[in-house]
């Protein structure tokens, strides 16, 4: 018998077998247990510490795993690259990986290989044995970089190329357009979403110097450490190593503009994706806001309802998200749910979803059920968010880049259980207005643009990839 | 494919996109610590259970967070796909999604209101099917339930109107992950060339759609439910609990489920090619090109796996590949290279991807590459080259075995694919153990001339293809609009 034949002959055996067992199976089946009693989260112990030259350090022991997860949390990020340079931040961060005035491109090369692991100007993770010699790595790149012309060319092609590679990919249009009609076409951020091979091709040796001579240094810059090294040993390396870096404080970022959101306005970009993107948004609070929290539990509600309607019941996407995307103060952040759907089913699809955003603040507020699920959801994640030392360092960078108290999570859980139904309408109210919204369709204009129009669910607009409107 | 590897392309395209006199004199340098290649990697500590039923469960404590991980992994995945049935394992994992007998709607749905999160909740590969997630760890008993329920009567809650929904959904998987983005299909259409038509890995876990919607839910009760049993499942729990207290559990949830009739797993043929296959693929939405060159290599439990993955560091380790030194760093051809063995469980694939610099030649970039590999067999890796695999392949281990998630996935893949939970550990130190002429002979065996070359080129761009004098095949489909007849 061959093997394929002898697979289809078990197959078939056990067929038979399992449609006895099923049911056997099925009215036996145990109850659903009740959960045990809840364990208090409680964010680890945070060592925070302040250099006299003002680094400032935070520290959390993890003994689980001989590991160390080091991040540089600078005051500056590509948000600050100036017109027409931008990609400037990038390759500012790529030179200082091409040698330092003590070490050579290769002779870095060769001490990431004795670690087993690459260390970046903003961190690394590697073995706790080699936390100290990782350590003077990165402070060797931050504090002393070279900036030879050969390794800001290399720096310069490598973000070029990434650059277009970045301009050829579905998501980059319907993304930069949804943040140009937020925060307006020349905001920082949304420049920063489009680097060129032109505004890359146009930073100088003295454009990369300056950039860091005006944003780098120890004030406003925080160094995070998590896994298994002590706060005492950490403080010591961290102070031998960066206490000696003296250079003014770094400017301040301009603050953003905040333009009002128009009304409800849908940008249909023509793209040559056989699948539709679809982006709906606008502006949220700042992360200290008093209506965070509940706008982040909202944002809970509203995905729950995404998938159970868009997928679940319709089955019109296979994966969405609605969240909220916190953002480096003073930005605020932005509530934004994207998915993809095919063409054929976009005006159906944002009906629905614009349907359930209504439903937010007007005529279906967020039941008891969906409350606890949503409180539920936002609490009983957090422990997966800060499993390991990548992810502990992940959220010791959320608080220094945030500037969020030092309890801040510990805060958030308490925060998450005062909040009410009440509260989440009144953040739908705010943020989630279904008369203020942004939408984005990217896909194809000859298919979409007449069903649109047709359901009449918006004034459309047909822009370019940039966002600028194009003649009817 | 695994996870991890497929993740290594990924990383490398994502990478790209990475990004004065000094102060004072460089302090003092440390000593160097011990180099990472000699460095412990100490197995996770688990307890492995069978139950009566086969069931195997591997139980690893930890108490650093309250937070527990259930990975259900069922031995079956797209390989186990009959001809004219391709894609069903795919979506059976989408119709075991949709409740249980117990559970009415999405599992999903039930772990989100118990503060449960996963990345995807499901997977189905070539080799297997797991549904996976993290639950505080006051409600690990809840999620051993669902789970329980979901083992008990695969695919018992499923009608016709559901299965329309999940075929739709299925589709829109693949539109959205595969199709959407540029050469998106380059990696279905690599396997084809490389494993023939009658070759278990010759099509992926998620191919174009046809088949599904011959598919009745007959068909797909008979085809799946012999492998959602007990017998060919591991449960992996990592995370904070009482492993006495979970074994009770198990128990209670698990142990009355019957045992099914044994698995028959298909063979998997060895292949090798007897000659280079020279393939295009064609995508209007792309700007740049690329080159990737494949050969059949070596699955997780082959002896030569280790060498593979030891030739793809010395062939692409930045800064000291010898291919990133010949095309990033001297020649300036290429802003990147990758090489490493993809291991599936029964076969894998060696793959070379050199991403150019805008306008390098792929003519000329190929004509590198060969050079570098017929140079091999007159200068082997270097103790040096071996040691900084070593060093990497250490730390990565380690570092791999931060989460919950990965921990219970690291023992069961262990468990299915090697019969040992914790062979990943024994691997590192084998690997210590590879020499010169092993990593050079695995390469005489795998990198021969039977390849597929594969040029990725910007619609209407065939003059950008690689040596264009010689025969190729344009693979490109129809809604990339390549320049195929």
């Amino acid at each position: 018998m061959s093997a394929l034949r002898k697979r289809f002959a078990a197959g078939l055996c056990c067929v038979l077998g399992a449609w006895a067992s099923t049911a056997a199976a099925q009215s036996a089946r145990p109850g659903r247990p009740e959960p045990l009693p809840e364990r208090p989260f409680k964010f680890p112990h945070i060592g925070t510490h302040t250099l006299p030259n003002g680094l400032r350090l935070l520290v959390v022991e993890d003994h689980s795993l001989p590991l160390v997860a080091v991040r540089a949390v600078l005051p500056v990020d590509s948000t600050a690259d100036p017109s027409g340079r931008e990609g400037l931040y990038a390759v500012t961060l790529g030179a200082m990986r091409e040698g330092t005035a003590t070490r050579t491109a290769d002779q870095l090369a060769d001490a990431f290989a004795e670690l087993g692991r690459t260390v970046a100007p903003t961190g690394f993770t590697a073995l706790a044995s080699s936390f100290r010699h990782g350590l003077e790595l990165m402070s060797d790149m931050l504090q002393h970089p070279a900036f030879d012309s050969a390794g800001i060319e290399r720096r310069k092609a490598l973000q070029a190329s990434a650059a277009a590679r970045l301009a050829q990919a579905a998501v980059t249009a319907p993304r930069q357009i949804f943040y140009a009609e937020l925060s307006g076409p020349s905001d920082g951020y949304v420049r920063s979403l489009r680097p060129t091979a032109a505004s890359v091709g146009a930073i100088t040796p003295a454009d990369v110097a300056a950039f860091y001579a005006r944003h780098f240094g120890p004030a406003g810059t925080t160094i995070v450490v998590a896994g298994d090294v002590s706060d005492a040993a950490a403080l010591a390396a961290v102070t031998r190593l960066f206490g000696g870096w003296h250079r003014a404080p770094p400017i301040e970022a301009e603050r953003p503009t905040s333009p009002a959101v128009h009304e409800t306005t849908i940008y249909l970009h023509d793209a040559r994706s056989p699948q539709t993107y679809l982006y709906i948004g606008g502006r949220g609070p700042t992360r200290t806001e008093h209506d965070a929290v509940a706008t982040d539990v909202l944002s809970a509600v509203a995905a729950s309802r995404m998938q159970q309607t868009l997928r679940d019941k319709r089955s019109f996407m296979y994966s969405g998200t609605m969240g909220v995307i916190w953002q480096r103060p003073p930005r605020t952040a932005v509530l934004v749910g994207s998915t993809v759907v095919n063409a054929t089913k976009v005006d159906s699809a944002l009906a629905e979803w614009m349907s359930l955003i209504r439903g937010l603040s007007v005529g279906a507020p967020t039941t008891p059920a969906e409350l606890d699920a949503a409180r539920r959801l936002r609490v009983g994640s957090l422990p997966a968010r800060m499993d390991g030392p990548d992810s502990l360092a992940a959220r010791l960078v959320d608080l220094a880049r945030d500037a969020l108290p030092i309890d801040y999570f510990d805060r958030y859980v308490s925060s998450v259980a005062r909040v009410s139904a009440g509260d989440l309408t009144a953040a739908a109210s705010k943020y989630l207005d279904v008369n203020h919204l942004i939408i984005v369709v990217s896909g194809d204009r000859t298919l979409l643009e007449p069903a649109l129009r047709a359901a009449n669910l918006g004034p459309v607009v047909v822009v370019d990839s940039a966002g600028r409107p194009l003649a009817p | 494919m695994s996870h991890a590897r497929v993740s290594a392309v990924a990383a490398l395209l994502a990478g790209l996109g990475l990004p004065g006199r000094p102060a004072a004199a460089q302090k003092t340098a440390l000593a160097p610590p011990e180099p990472a290649s000699r460095a412990e990697v100490r197995p996770l500590a688990y307890t492995r259970i069978v139950l009566p039923n086969g069931l195997v469960a591997l139980l690893s404590e930890d108490h650093a967070a309250p937070l527990a991980v259930v990975d259900v992994w069922y031995h079956v995945g797209s390989k186990d796909d009959r001809a004219g049935r391709t894609g069903v394992a795919h979506l059976c994992e989408h119709l075991m999604a949709l409740g249980s007998p117990n559970v009415s709607g999405p599992q999903r749905t039930l772990y989100q209101s118990i503060g449960g999160s996963s990345p995807h909740w499901a997977n189905t590969t070539e080799d297997i099917t797991h549904f996976y997630a993290a639950v505080p760890a006051n409600q690990l008993r809840t999620a051993l339930w669902i789970e329980a329920d979901r083992m008990a009567a695969p695919i018992a809650q499923v009608d016709e109107q559901q299965l329309d929904g999940a075929r739709a959904v299925v589709e829109q998987e693949r539109r959205q992950n595969i199709e959407n983005f540029p050469f998106g299909v380059y990696r279905e259409l690599t396997v084809a060339a490389l494993f023939p038509p009658s070759h278990p890995y010759h099509v992926t876990a998620l191919p174009p759609v046809a088949d599904l919607f011959a598919a009745s839910i007959g068909d797909l009760e008979s085809t799946c439910r012999p492998y959602y049993v007990p017998n060919n499942a591991v449960i992996a729990v990592s995370g904070d609990f009482d492993t006495r207290t979970v074994r009770a559990w198990l128990d209670e949830y698990f142990a009355s489920i019957p045992r099914g009739a044994p698995v028959a797993h298909v063979g998997v043929p060895a292949v090798r090619l007897d000659a280079e296959k020279r393939l295009v693929l064609e995508d209007k939405r792309a700007a740049l090109p690329q080159l990737h060159i494949d050969w059949p290599g070596a699955g997780f439990a082959a002896p030569d796996r280790l060498a593979l993955n030891a030739l793809g560091s010395v062939l692409s380790l930045a800064h000291f590949g010898r291919l990133s030194h010949a095309l990033v760093d001297d020649r300036h051809l290429a802003v990147a290279v990758a090489a490493d063995n993809y291991d599936l469980e029964s076969a894998g694939v060696f793959e070379i991807v050199v991403v150019p610099r805008p306008g390098a030649s792929l003519t000329t970039i190929e004509a590198v590459v060969d050079s570098v590999l017929d140079a091999l067999p007159a200068s082997p890796p270097t103790a040096a080259e071996l040691a900084r695999f070593n060093a990497y392949n250490a730390v990565t281990a380690v570092a791999s075995l931060q989460t919950q998630f990965a921990r219970a996935d690291t023992l069961a893949h262990g468990e299915i694919f090697a019969g040992d939970p914790v062979a990943y550990a024994k691997q590192v130190a084998a690997a210590r153990s590879l020499t010169s002429t092993d990593v050079e002979q695995a390469a005489a065996r795998y990198l021969t001339k039977g390849r597929v070359v594969m040029s990725l080129v910007p619609a209407g761009k065939l003059d950008l293809v690689s040596r264009p004098e010689l025969p190729f095949t344009n693979v490109t489909p129809a809604a990339a609009g390549g320049t195929k007849p």
